[in-house]
């Protein structure tokens, strides 16, 4: 990057635009491995997952009708590029004798929670701790309104057991690592694997 | 025709799986998909899309696509195959002084309906006898194209072929899955406007719509220094915008 004198913020707006192109690159590749693992969860499974929602962890999503000057209402920088963001796929169709829904959710945002009028510092975050989790939750009552009480319900402590929380849920939670993102074919083996443990675990079958 | 398809406008679109991909989408539909809307392309821009799906091929600048044909039907003789029909032959005319190249192209719908080295075999050998027994048709350069079916990996036909391809015959052959032609649209798609771009985002959608979706991966995933981003604290730009 190269200063002009006579156009102070010129480097700031350059760094901004290279930090944006960084973060479109980074956006779509996370979007696509999303769209893959849950892909690869449904031919598994054999069941039908469509998106049902996606929602910041931490931080409010930016509406319209915000006053974007107003520094408590402000649009903070988790949605793009998916920094915390969870998404539901509901399994519909022929399942059921309960409701299965898959959550994914990239957990980079170790300790920032983006919450303060500060800006964030590299010291909060750590690399080695973000990952990609999928919770398989499952209920066992169709139909019944399964995001007011998964809202209402604390995320499993233990990875890759079978946890049976408040609201009738049972849980499993898996990750897939920061190594494992990096390659396609990685991430499908991943994907089947949890998934062949995550029915298991959870006595769930399809009903023809 | 392709979007009548793609809206449920045509009956080719009836059959959808599990993940709303549409099994009408055979073999036969995607090659029409591909290569059908590829043939509306100058030859420079149907070789530079060639050329981001497919490894191994050389490059050039100028070119004409001169012919293309889709399910031709040769006749081998000295075979007990009485009639063969890749999936598609085409001719290019690259590169100034030009030269020619043929395309023998057979496709597959994906693993499940595997490759057969036997079919590549009888496929050259009927070639050589339609094409190229004429001095003023012969090729200066021979590929045949695979495209998806590998059920057992590609070296291992590729392995196969080697061991039983008649020596006397100079193509080489290459291999690509359904996905590499998505990932080559794409990226078509996205450098290029107008009725280019336009044309590869209909292919897209043809391909996403049978299950061949364009993803992008981390593996690809530029170095934030090669994007041009330099690592700057942003109390550091905000000091700098304040001056």
């Amino acid at each position: 990057m190269t200063s002009d004198p006579k156009l102070p913020m010129a480097d700031a707006i350059t760094a901004m635009q290279q930090a944006y192109i960084y973060l479109h690159d980074f956006h779509i590749r996370l979007s696509d491995t999303v769209m893959e693992i849950i892909e690869i969860i449904g031919k598994q499974s054999d069941l039908d997952l469509h998106f049902s929602k996606a929602e910041t962890v931490s931080t409010d999503h930016p509406s319209f009708r915000q006053n974007p000057f107003d520094r408590n209402n402000r649009w903070v920088w988790d949605w793009f590029p998916l920094y915390a963001v969870r998404s539901f796929f509901e399994a519909k169709g022929p399942s059921n004798t309960g409701t299965l829904i898959i959550e994914v959710l990239f957990d980079a945002d170790s300790k920032w929670e983006g919450k303060d009028d500060t800006s964030p510092s590299l010291a909060d975050c750590d690399p080695k701790h973000s990952s990609l989790d999928v919770y398989f939750l499952f209920h066992p009552e169709k139909n019944q309104d399964w995001r007011k009480s998964w809202d209402e319900t604390d995320y499993p402590d233990d990875a890759e057991t079978v946890s049976k929380c408040e609201n009738g849920f049972k849980c499993i939670q898996f990750d897939i690592d920061l190594v494992t993102l990096i390659n396609r074919d990685l991430i499908a083996n991943r994907a089947r694997e949890i998934t062949m443990k995550a029915l298991k675990q959870l006595n769930i079958e399809k009903i023809e | 025709m392709l979007h009548a398809s793609l809206q449920g406008k045509v009956s080719v679109n009836v059959g959808v799986d599990k993940i709303g991909h549409s099994t009408k989408f055979n073999e036969d539909t995607l090659t029409s998909t591909v290569f059908g809307l590829m043939s509306y392309l100058s030859g420079a821009e149907a070789w530079q899309f060639l050329s981001h799906a497919i490894s191994g091929l050389p490059a050039f600048r100028v070119g004409r696509l001169t012919h293309i044909e889709f399910w031709p039907a040769w006749a081998p003789t000295g075979s007990n195959v009485l009639r063969t029909e890749p999936d598609a032959y085409l001719r290019f005319k690259m590169g100034d002084p030009e030269v020619c190249i043929d395309f023998i192209v057979e496709t597959k719908r994906g693993p499940n309906s595997p490759q057969s080295v036997n079919q590549w075999c009888v496929q050259i050998e009927s070639y050589y006898q339609t094409i190229d027994k004429e001095q003023s048709l012969k090729a200066d350069e021979v590929f045949y194209l695979a495209v998806s079916g590998f059920a057992k990996g590609q070296k291992k036909y590729l392995d196969d072929y080697s061991k039983r391809k008649d020596q006397s015959h100079s193509v080489q052959v290459l291999t690509s899955e359904w996905t590499d032609f998505s990932n080559a649209a794409r990226r078509m798609r996205d450098e290029k406007s107008d009725q280019t771009a336009r044309l590869f985002g209909m292919m897209l959608n043809g391909l996403a719509h049978a299950g061949f979706v364009s993803r992008l991966f981390f593996k690809s995933l530029p170095s934030p220094q090669n994007c041009g981003f330099t690592s700057v604290h942003l109390s550091e730009l905000i000091r700098k915008a304040e001056l």
